[in-house]
């Protein structure tokens, strides 16, 4: 039973970076947590102190009943001694040793007897499909190969925690597909308690049971994919997470009724004379004439311009002066100029200053 | 996570060890040459800066100190160009195997010790059995070029000869360097190979020229076993570290320490900045 | 590229070439001369005959200074070369301004002409009881050759990506084990360069052993140099000795002279090539 609990990381680099400000964070036994922030965010930072590759200026982690680090009472325990199998950015394959020796690396300095070696570093090889590659060298690997020995060399020592920096974005498009989904499998069927970090949401929602987004060195919000999609708890969520991005406009208020929208506020948000409206482009529909029912909002507007994302018909269209991205429906040809009616199916209500969402207003 | 002090030190002590005697070797020559520690006195008292005042009073030094300068601005300017015309022919081949052979050709007098380049080329001076007898053939003159005053020109052509090559290896490391598409953006616009060489390729490499001067200057400023191989302490020919090694031998220690410690100052304006430069080339590149 | 730019660079190479060709021929035509060649013909002739007698004579003369400079110059390539690395490594893996100080100050003591320690280090020497002894020279080479060792090193360690060392940290590796699997494994070409590179400055070296030994049989450079006070006119000794005294460091640096020269450029230029 292995659960990570940070509380109050902060790490300082000097002279005055402040790469993780007063962090605390609580991973589950056998959880798959995913830090997702954009880069710069502290979230590599995070990783290495779980790791021990770095000292937190402040605060305390403890993985299963162990304290590793505290920087009250001085503990430090270093990575050799932290039982903790980590994949590097790019691998970081000793590029001398063949595959076999690359994965029985910790085992050896665990001074496990040379049969048991062989025996657990085929088990892995294994279970990772890669017990046809053990006399190569890293080199005359392919991406997602030298992943999956990385992987492995991470996994063999048996450890409580696995870390990984990033293993997706140096694999080309088509095999991340796949890597994704391997890895989520993985996991779940050796149920070892896991942090992933990235920059990518797709790398994110593919594989976490819970996403922290980390933003300037703070966590904004913990949650489940779903949770973090539908009630982000801010703009800096909802405008980071989803695609095509939110549409983020303020509106005044009047009377308690978003003014342009003619949207009733509920609650606290009526009593305020703007607030910020976030709209995902796939919950607003543009058409010729008013759908009925499922709308928190009709309003008329102008067709802007027209693109197509994948498949998806996308038009920019212009609401009293403010420009929205919104759904349109295949099979319609829309002109430029061309008036449309929007219909809203979900409306997040942010507070204008401290940009936190107040409310979701749903059809 | 940074490795932790003691096995930092415990890695470090056997190197320091040696590059600290070095320091302690640069210290102690300061307290020597505050002394009057010779044959004649060796008891070393202090005596402030009275050797470096003996010292730049000695017309001998002088000689030494003003021919080391002047071989290093002769070293400096001919190995420049003559290591910048074997680079630049070199560079004219396409074959790397024709290049590589052609640089380490040019690099052989390098690797051989100076006591072996100063026998050799003390025979090719030799008036009756060197070059003079191809010379006088052609009907040239015959030219004393040990005689006298003559030998330290010689001597500075020999140690272009051993150090023109080393020069060239740096031009061509920073002409391999030049983005290849400069050059063939060049070759579509019609540029010769002389315009590529002197408008792309020779501009783009002004590191070398700092580099091969620093090294020069410092093969300069050391010349002691080219010279002592072909002529001994031979006044014509006497450099500041031959000087500094005739006062030892001839135990002044204190002119020989003051003599050791100008060394010092006159390569640390160098070396210095160089390694200053250097490091924070090589340490950025490392982070 | 155009012919005509070929030609120009032909005929400087061929021209420099023959200046730079003429002591090795002169050297080898020299010590294959007989004695009474020697003292009529001049030194760039043909020799008529091939008289190898002289070699053999000198060779004889120089084996205990060959096998004096084989027992120093080895061991202290390896050992500089060693010690060299584990500085490196230290000063990499520990980073910070302290470690960049350090550093600082083995480069310039690398750069330093090591003459002007002359004076204290015959002392010193002299004070250890090691004066004109082997492992006296071999402790002025280590000297200047040990920061010397550090420093290449140093420029190649820094080559290696950090997070390789890491992983071995993570996989439980301490220092002594990352630098010996995974460090010098991977140093394998840079290690070579720095022992070739010392290997054949301290056989060339003829100052240190001139100044720490008494005598001509300790250093292989003495020996060559006593053959110019004692043979007067007979080149083809001389000749013969150095012939044979640079045949080694020749060796080397033909078989093995990209490691020597990837030597002087990270020394020069901090290339990691």
């Amino acid at each position: 039973m292995v659960s990570i609990t940070v509380e109050g990381l902060t790490k300082i680099f000097p002279p005055r970076v402040v790469a993780l400000d007063n962090v605390t964070l609580e991973i589950r036994d056998n959880e798959f947590l995913v830090v997702l922030g954009p880069s710069g965010s502290g979230k590599t930072t995070f990783l290495r102190i779980i790791a021990g590759l770095e000292k937190p200026t402040r605060g305390r982690v403890v993985i299963g009943d162990r304290v590793v680090a505290d920087s009250e009472n001085n503990v430090f325990i270093p990575p050799q001694k932290r039982n903790i199998g980590m994949v590097f950015q790019n691998w970081a394959l000793y590029p001398n040793m063949k595959v076999f020796d690359n994965i029985a690396f910790p085992l050896e300095i665990k001074k496990v007897p040379r049969d048991e070696i062989r025996r657990r570093v085929k088990a892995v090889a294994e279970v990772l499909g890669i017990d046809e590659l053990l006399d190569r060298y890293p080199r005359q690997l392919s991406g997602g190969q030298q992943q999956r020995v990385a992987l492995a060399r991470a996994l063999v020592k048996e450890p409580d925690v696995l870390l990984l920096d990033e293993p997706f974005s140096n694999l080309d498009a088509r095999i991340r597909l796949t890597a994704r989904e391997f890895v989520k499998k993985l996991q779940k069927r050796l149920g070892i308690t896991t942090i992933l970090v990235t920059h990518d949401q797709a790398d994110a929602f593919a594989v976490g049971d819970r996403i922290a987004v980390l933003n300037q060195g703070k966590i904004e919000q913990v949650g489940t994919p779903e949770e973090l999609y539908d009630k982000p708890a801010n703009t800096f969520i909802a405008d980071f997470i989803g695609e095509p991005p939110i549409n983020l406009v303020e509106f005044r208020v009047e009377n308690g009724y978003i003014e342009d929208l003619g949207v009733e506020l509920p609650g606290e948000a009526a009593g305020l004379d703007k607030v910020i409206v976030g709209v995902r482009p796939d919950e607003a529909v543009a058409a010729w004439e008013h759908l009925a029912a499922s709308s928190v909002a009709s309003v008329k507007a102008v067709v802007d311009t027209v693109v197509y994302i994948g498949s998806r018909l996308y038009l920019t269209v212009d609401v009293a002066g403010k420009k929205l991205r919104v759904q349109g429906l295949t099979g319609h040809t829309y002109k430029e100029g061309a008036e449309v009616i929007v219909s809203v199916k979900k409306m997040h209500i942010f507070h204008p200053k401290t940009r936190s969402r107040i409310v979701t207003l749903e059809a | 996570m940074t490795m932790s002090l003691k096995g930092f030190i415990v890695f470090l002590v056997p190197t320091m060890i040696f590059a600290l005697f070095l320091y302690y070797g640069i210290l102690w020559n300061v307290v020597i040459a505050s002394t009057d520690y010779s044959i004649l006195n060796p008891r070393m008292e202090f005596k402030g800066l009275k050797s470096f005042r003996e010292l730049f009073s000695d017309p001998a030094f002088q000689d030494a100190f003003k021919r080391t300068l002047l071989w290093a601005g002769l070293l400096v300017s001919a190995g420049n160009l003559v290591g910048l015309l074997l680079a630049s022919a070199i560079f004219q081949f396409e074959k790397p195997r024709l290049r590589n052979t052609l640089t380490t050709f040019f690099l052989y007098p390098f690797s051989l010790s100076l006591v072996v380049v100063g026998i050799v080329w003390r025979w090719l001076y030799d008036p009756f059995k060197g070059i003079d007898v191809l010379l006088t053939k052609f009907g040239m003159p015959n030219i004393q070029w040990l005689e006298g005053g003559n030998a330290f020109w010689s001597l500075v052509l020999t140690s272009i000869w051993v150090y023109a090559g080393f020069v060239a290896l740096l031009y061509l490391a920073m002409f391999y360097n030049v983005d290849r598409s400069l050059i063939e953006s060049a070759i579509v616009d019609g540029a010769s190979s002389i315009t590529i060489l002197t408008r792309i390729v020779i501009p783009n490499s002004k590191q070398a020229v700092i580099i091969a001067t620093i090294f020069l200057a410092l093969f300069a400023i050391q010349m002691f076993d080219l010279p002592y191989s072909v002529l001994f302490l031979n006044p014509f020919t006497m450099t500041v570290v031959m000087y500094v090694y005739s006062k030892f031998t001839s135990l002044y220690f204190y002119l020989a320490s003051a003599a050791a410690i100008v060394i010092i100052v006159v390569s640390a304006f160098i070396v210095i900045p160089y390694a200053v430069y250097g490091l924070k080339k090589w340490l950025l590149a490392g982070r | 590229m155009p012919r005509l730019s070929t030609v120009t660079a032909s005929i400087i190479i061929a021209l420099f070439g023959l200046v730079w060709f003429m002591p090795v021929y002169a050297l080898i035509v020299g010590s294959l001369k007989s004695l009474k060649e020697v003292m009529g013909t001049p030194v760039l002739s043909p020799p008529e005959s091939i008289d190898t007698s002289t070699l053999a004579k000198v060779f004889w003369e120089l084996r205990g200074p060959l096998l004096n400079t084989s027992i120093i110059v080895i061991p202290t390539a390896f050992v500089s070369a060693l010690i060299g690395s584990l500085a490196a490594y230290a000063i990499y893996r520990r980073g910070g301004k302290i470690s960049d100080a350090i550093m600082l100050l083995i480069a310039i003591s690398t750069y330093i002409p090591y003459h002007v320690i002359l004076v204290p280090l015959v002392q010193f020497t002299k004070t250890l009881g090691l004066y004109d002894t082997l492992p006296g020279v071999m402790f002025g080479f280590l000297i200047y050759y040990t920061p010397m060792a550090a420093l290449l090193m140093y420029i190649f360690i820094t080559a290696i990506p950090r997070d390789v060392i890491e992983a071995a940290l993570v996989d439980g590796a301490g220092e002594w084990r990352i630098l010996r699997r995974v460090v010098l494994p991977l140093l394998g070409p840079g290690i070579t360069s720095t022992i070739i590179f010392i290997l054949i400055m301290t056989w060339n070296n003829f100052f240190i052993p001139l100044i720490l030994t008494r005598g001509y049989e300790k250093h292989i450079t003495l020996k060559i140099f006593s053959y110019v006070g004692q043979s007067g006119t007979l080149y083809n000794q001389m000749f013969a000795a150095a012939l044979i005294g640079s045949i080694p460091p020749l060796i080397v640096f033909i078989f093995l002279g990209r490691y020597f020269i990837k030597g002087l450029l990270v020394l020069g230029t901090g290339a990691k090539g």
